[in-house]
């Protein structure tokens, strides 16, 4: 696993577009776990000017570097509130889509027959899932928080993971060391966990980052659709402030920020999976 | 062929069957009075009781699961809180309205991200080829209904080229009719959602596109069309980008999907009266039958897509025989 | 097809002093150096030697079809008179199925999965001349026949024909627009020995029916012995050694010919072929000499320092070394598997 990391790390550095996307990730997670810390403001709190009026909708200045909300909040300190909630909900709904679609596309890889027929019903049912439709609909039954969105996103998302890991153990399933594996008498499980799963884990982590992209999305969609947890402070949800105040098109400084960091964010995550993807499958490779 | 054809309508049927089932437990079971899901907690209690009475719901689960399905096959959706009508009356118009919007800017987003993947791929190595990929995987990255955000603050508010959201001027048209989908008005409130949502949408197909003509040009059988002496617009369009399109095919059902989940964003943004529109301003008012039904038809058109789309794959390769 | 008359006659194509280059990640390599060659018409010509030897090069070079990151750097392809690379590329193009076909090597990849067998040839036709629908189809029909397939079958796809037929179908579509020359790369390297007999005796037998000519590429000696009138051997992107098949298998004038010629299964003698020991040379930057030096057994330090010349022994034969006026010596000493093993103890000694 640490083996299968650093050489993760070595062969994205090896490429400038990925070294570049590798340093904003890290940025953002470092901006995640200080950005709070670091924040001038409370992110909830109301900003008066001199004269003790409140400052609505007042544009960047030297003490508000991004400008104020509606209701006088710093923007600049809700953006590093805001790195939190986005690597929080993606990396851990990327986490969980890996390790159901990773187990669920060895078993039905491996086992074939009656188990990947099975396997594989269940996960066209959740591809017919409307992915958006369907988390508003859980959230709205079970009330809006953090983990209730990680739930609802983890229990759609792996059938992608699946089925991409399914085709690759079927390819490997017919390979030497596999059957090499079966003559020394070693059983399923261990052929299955110790042989196959090392050789499937650069696609898995592949399609981890784009998991973890589409989930920065979508938890940022579901703030702006307004059914985000209401306690946290996301980029999503300060979207969702500006467009509910009616005051995003007089103030581009509340608007634009967010959508920047959400998009820096998300293409740094793709890129690193992209150059690491270049590697392990040559044919993507540009002469 | 046909004995394919009645396998994958089974599994369709097995999996509308499953959604069915899935949003009858998970409108019902999750935490909160399950009978909230039907009587609207305005009436007044003993109204309320007599609902209950009405529809069933002191009955066990398992009955009223069953009447649940037996009316779903025939389009009774129940009824709305806020207006007491049928939910279906209310949905199918939205139907219209949504896949008004989705369809033209699906099909536009494939089409211009298949011959855009197809000509970066064919001159791979370009600059153009690293820009267009750059551009594509920024666009890709941003949230959708932020893009839509900056297009109405630049094409409608700035430039004043479009209206910044809605189907029709707002009461040109008090009632839904045909006639609505004819006029200008209603052309010049379509563009810039689907600008949007095509601009959006093509990232995809045009990146998968591209990787697929990365492996297509290097075949014999193209080295073989070019010694037939077609030229190299005919070897692209006649070839390379015919043979490259079957890998996109097999993702059209996903991004069906993504679309028609998209759409609830592009239409709560663009105030579009879609049905993912209905269904957020639904649930914000707790109106639980349509949301129910908003949901139902949102993926009944999500599977029949995945199917349709399977089929569509299964004409366009002869390698594929059906047994 | 052996030995035709018309050896003298102007030739249908004519190759001048073709250089050719790759550009790689290490420098330019050169995989055509000087090559010259004529096939006159009805004629066939065998080039044959080891993979990476730049034949393949040299076919696409001919088709004017070649990878982005290869020019050609001189010389003259002429067909029928007009030089192709002096000429527009759109001439070129036109020459291109009309005039010289050829018969791709891997007959499963080089057809187009997706498209019918009937469209892929149409297409081939229609490219270059106008031809009513009935008219096209009856053509196809006849082109199956004439290759020994079912025209019954000329709407299939690629994948419903077993390999040897689908063989078949190249050379059909080959032979599509009556061609004055086919190249042929390595046509039967994917098919068991008895269907590679059956395609090379039904193109022999078309050959002498429509009288193209063919230069047929091959690793393998023995094919050229039993199909072609003359041979070019290739080395290290330079031709090393032509003439009449016969005489050169006979008598090679060249170490590496010897070498080839060890290859060869003898009849009713218990024999062991011998392989030529060590790699082909490196084309982006060559020693200096001749490029069969590091390999050649009996190399002389001149062979090292001084790069041979083509020269020609009698009108039609010709072989690139220094000591080709002693091979009828060296050929009884490139017999002997001890001759080759002391190349490769010098080759892998530090």
């Amino acid at each position: 696993m640490i083996r299968l990391c650093s050489t993760f790390i070595k062969t994205v550095w090896a490429t400038r577009a990925g070294r570049v996307s590798l340093l904003v990730v890290v940025g953002c997670v470092l901006l995640a776990v200080f950005g709070p810390l670091l924040a001038p403001y409370d992110p909830t709190m109301r900003n008066y000017d001199q004269a003790g009026k409140l400052l609505r909708l007042a544009g960047p200045s030297w003490d508000h570097w991004m400008g104020t909300t509606l209701l006088g909040r710093d923007i600049f300190s809700q953006m590093m509130w805001g790195a939190r909630p986005a690597l929080l909900v993606g990396g851990i709904t990327a986490l969980g889509t890996v390790v159901i679609g990773l187990n669920v596309g060895l078993i039905a890889g491996y086992f074939g027959g009656r188990t990947d027929a099975i396997l594989m019903r269940i996960t066209d049912i959740f591809l017919g899932l409307p992915f958006l439709p369907f988390i508003i609909v859980v959230l709205a039954m079970t009330g809006r928080s953090l983990w209730t969105i990680i739930f609802a996103m983890t229990i759609v998302m792996w059938r992608s993971t699946a089925r991409v890991i399914r085709a690759q153990v079927l390819s490997l399933r017919e390979m030497q060391f596999v059957s090499a594996a079966r003559i020394t008498g070693a059983s399923d499980f261990a052929i299955l966990y110790r042989e196959i799963a090392p050789n499937v884990m650069p696609v898995a982590l592949v399609s981890t980052a784009f998991s973890l992209a589409w989930a920065i999305i979508t938890e940022a969609s579901i703030g702006f659709l307004g059914f985000g947890d209401p306690t946290v402070v996301s980029w999503g949800s300060i979207l969702y402030d500006a467009y509910a105040s009616q005051a995003m098109y007089r103030a581009p400084w509340w608007v634009v920020p967010p959508g920047i960091a959400i998009m820096i964010l998300v293409s740094a995550v793709y890129f690193v999976g992209r150059a690491y993807e270049e590697v392990i499958n040559p044919r993507l490779r540009s002469v | 062929m046909g004995r394919y054809l009645a396998t994958r309508l089974s599994h369709v049927v097995i999996t509308l069957f499953a959604m069915m089932t899935l949003t009858f437990f998970l409108f019902r079971l999750l935490p909160g009075d399950p009978t909230a899901m039907v009587i609207s907690p305005a009436l007044d209690p003993a109204a309320q009781e007599a609902m209950r009475v009405r529809f069933g719901l002191d009955r066990p689960l398992v009955e009223q699961y069953f009447v649940y399905l037996a009316n779903l096959a025939r389009f009774d959706f129940g009824y709305s809180f806020r207006t007491s009508g049928p939910v279906w009356d209310l949905i199918q118009g939205r139907l219209v309205n949504t896949l008004l919007l989705i369809l033209p800017s699906m099909t536009a987003a494939y089409a211009i991200g298949a011959f855009l993947g197809a000509y970066i791929g064919w001159h791979r190595g370009s600059r153009t080829e690293a820009g267009v990929i750059l551009v594509a995987t920024i666009l890709q990255s941003a949230p959708l209904f932020w893009l839509s955000m900056l297009a109405i603050l630049f094409f409608s508010i700035k430039l004043d080229l479009f209206p910044t959201g809605h189907i029709v001027s707002p009461g040109s048209f008090p009632e839904q009719t045909w006639r609505m989908y004819l006029t200008w008005d209603f052309l010049h409130h379509l563009a810039l959602p689907f600008m949007v949502n095509t601009l959006y949408q093509l990232c995809f197909p045009l990146l998968l596109m591209r990787s697929t003509m990365l492996s297509t040009v290097g075949e014999d059988f193209i080295e073989l069309a070019r010694m037939k002496g077609l030229t190299e617009r005919q070897v692209l369009f006649r070839h390379a980008m015919p043979t490259s399109l079957l890998p996109l095919a097999t993702t059209l059902p996903m991004i069906l999907g993504w679309a028609v989940a998209g759409s609830v964003v592009i239409e709560t943004i663009f105030s579009w009266p879609g049905l993912g529109l209905l269904m957020v301003e639904a649930v914000t008012q707790a109106d639980y039958p349509l949301v129910q039904g908003a949901f139902l038809l949102i993926a009944v058109l999500t599977v029949t897509g995945t199917f349709v789309a399977d089929m569509l794959y299964g004409m366009l390769d002869p390698r594929i025989v059906y047994r | 097809m052996h030995q035709r008359s018309n050896i003298n006659a102007e030739p249908v194509l004519h190759i001048k002093g073709l250089d050719l280059s790759y550009a790689t990640a290490h420098g330019r390599a050169a995989a055509l150096t000087n090559i010259s060659l004529s096939l006159a018409p009805g004629e066939s010509l065998g080039l044959v030697g080891e993979s990476g030897c730049g034949k393949s090069t040299l076919l696409k070079a001919i088709m004017g079809v070649m990878p982005s990151n290869a020019a050609i750097e001189g010389g003259q392809v002429i067909f029928k008179g007009a030089d192709l690379v002096a000429g527009s590329k759109e001439a070129w193009r036109k020459a291109r199925w009309a005039g010289i076909s050829m018969i791709a090597q891997s007959a499963l990849n080089a057809l187009n999965p997706v498209r019918r067998i009937s469209a892929q040839i149409a297409e081939a036709i229609l490219t270059h001349k106008s031809m009513p629908k009935s008219e096209l189809r009856a053509r196809i029909c006849h082109l199956f026949e004439i290759v020994g397939v079912d025209p019954e079958r000329i709407d299939d796809y690629p994948h419903q024909f077993s390999g040897g037929m689908r063989q078949r179908v190249l050379i059909a579509m080959a032979l599509a627009l009556e061609p004055s020359v086919v190249l042929a790369d390595e046509p039967t390297t994917a098919l068991d020995v008895i269907v590679q007999d059956q395609i090379f005796n039904r193109l022999r037998a078309l050959r002498d029916e429509l009288d193209f000519a063919i230069l047929l590429v091959t690793h393998d000696l023995a094919v050229v012995i039993e199909n072609c009138d003359r041979i070019v051997v290739m080395y290290g992107g330079m031709i090393v050694e032509t003439g009449p098949t016969r005489e050169v298998v006979r008598a090679p004038s060249h170490p590496y010919t010897l070498g080839l010629r060890n290859a060869l299964p003898r009849l009713g003698v218990d024999y062991e072929p011998i392989a030529i020991p060590g790699r082909p040379p490196d084309l982006v930057d060559p020693a200096p000499g001749c490029r069969f030096a590091a390999r050649c057994p009996f190399a002389l330090p001149v062979c090292r320092v001084v790069t041979p010349d083509l020269l020609p022994s009698t009108p039609d034969r010709a072989a690139r070394c220094h000591r080709a006026g002693e091979m009828e010596t060296l050929a009884s000493l490139a017999g002997k598997v001890e001759t080759w093993n002391r190349v490769g103890d010098l080759a892998n000694a530090p």
